[in-house]
């Protein structure tokens, strides 16, 4: 009896792992293969311009509110900040000209840090770019309108409006 | 003992005794499989949870995205991809949906689109404004049945090298079939 029960334990004293590795290995290959998955998303929202169906009632909200309007031009030169308030002290424009080809959205990200210690309510932004501007360049301008710091914490203007030259 | 009646042992010294070096072969220990296994279970995890990260799922072979340091995740919506334009081998395409090619963007069909909207300062692209109409129409009645509000809310997602002139004609034109409110895709700027 007790031979009997013996044998039984050497019997059942291995674990065969070779069937779960396969598994293991087919299904990490199978992920890996569908790399796409690795890549997270984000979104960046965005709206054009709308016409008030009523100019003077819109004329006499925005000069009733005294709002910032802040438009940036994006041209093959670089940046041109245009800060304006109706009715408001004059804001003084900005230029930023291109670093060599690239543009400096380090700078542009300062100057709207600027404004935003100013007008901490603001969070619109119009943004105007010339036909030829890469799309890559009009989310980098978003993007440095939108962070307050490097890492996309506290977001500066994040409602922007996007126009052509 | 009888020399025809070894025991293991003694036979194996013997044998080892004959051979030498050679006999270590086949006393080697089997492989030890379980660090092996660890570690593809813990790829399989880190696999696993990486999908899971992302709601959305693209698949647009002649399409590089943009990066930002933006971290709002996307939700579902009616995906809209603007291709790679301005290589004549693969002319770029506009794909609504899953996988609905709605319009071809080969260099004559460029030319036209530009004159259009340099000229005429016109941005509608007529092909793109039927797909989306049927679209925006089809959310609608869903909406509708549903007892929800039709949001309008479109994603976009363009090659990193687009001309903001196609660019903002494809926002326009989704925009005027009741698509506006848009959703800028990229990937996230750490990935």
């Amino acid at each position: 009896m007790s031979k009997k029960h013996s044998d039984l334990d050497q019997e059942g004293g291995e674990l065969n792992l070779v069937p779960y590795l396969d598994v293991m290995v087919n299904l990490v290959i199978f992920m890996l293969m569908n790399i796409t998955g690795f890549l997270a998303f984000t979104v960046l929202n965005a709206s054009v311009p709308q016409i008030s169906p009523n100019v003077q009632e819109a004329r006499e909200t925005l000069e009733k509110k005294k709002e910032l309007l802040l438009m940036v031009r994006v041209t093959n030169e670089g940046f041109l900040v245009e800060p304006s308030v109706q009715g408001g002290p004059n804001l003084m424009k900005t230029n930023i000209p291109k670093n060599g080809e690239l543009f400096n959205f380090e700078l542009l990200r300062a100057q709207g840090k600027n404004l935003k210690a100013q007008f901490p309510q603001e969070t619109k932004v119009l943004i105007i770019a010339q036909p030829l501007i890469r799309y890559e360049d009009i989310i980098g301008t978003m993007d440095a309108l939108r962070d307050n710091e490097a890492d996309g914490d506290n977001a500066m203007f994040p409602d922007v409006t996007l126009s052509v030259l | 003992m009888s020399a025809g009646n070894f025991s293991v042992h003694q036979w194996r010294a013997r044998i080892k005794k004959r051979r030498g070096k050679a006999f270590q072969s086949v006393t080697m220990k089997e492989i030890n499989l379980v660090a092996m296994m660890d570690m593809m279970t813990i790829i399989l995890v880190f696999l696993l949870k990486s999908y899971s990260g992302s709601a959305l799922s693209l698949d647009a072979p002649n399409l590089q995205y943009t990066t930002s340091s933006n971290t709002v995740a996307p939700e579902e919506a009616l995906k809209l991809m603007l291709t790679k334009v301005g290589d004549e081998k693969t002319p770029g395409e506009i794909i609504l949906g899953e996988n609905e090619p709605v319009l071809k963007l080969d260099s004559r069909k460029l030319e036209s689109l530009k004159a259009q909207a340099q000229n005429q300062r016109n941005y509608i692209i007529p092909e793109l404004k039927m797909a989306l109409d049927t679209k925006a129409n089809n959310a609608r009645e869903i909406a509708k049945a549903q007892n929800k509000n039709f949001e309008g809310y479109i994603l976009i997602v363009a090659d990193k090298d687009s001309p903001y002139w196609l660019v903002t004609q494809v926002l326009m034109t989704s925009a005027n079939s009741g698509f506006d409110k848009y959703n800028l895709v990229s990937i996230k700027k750490d990935q």
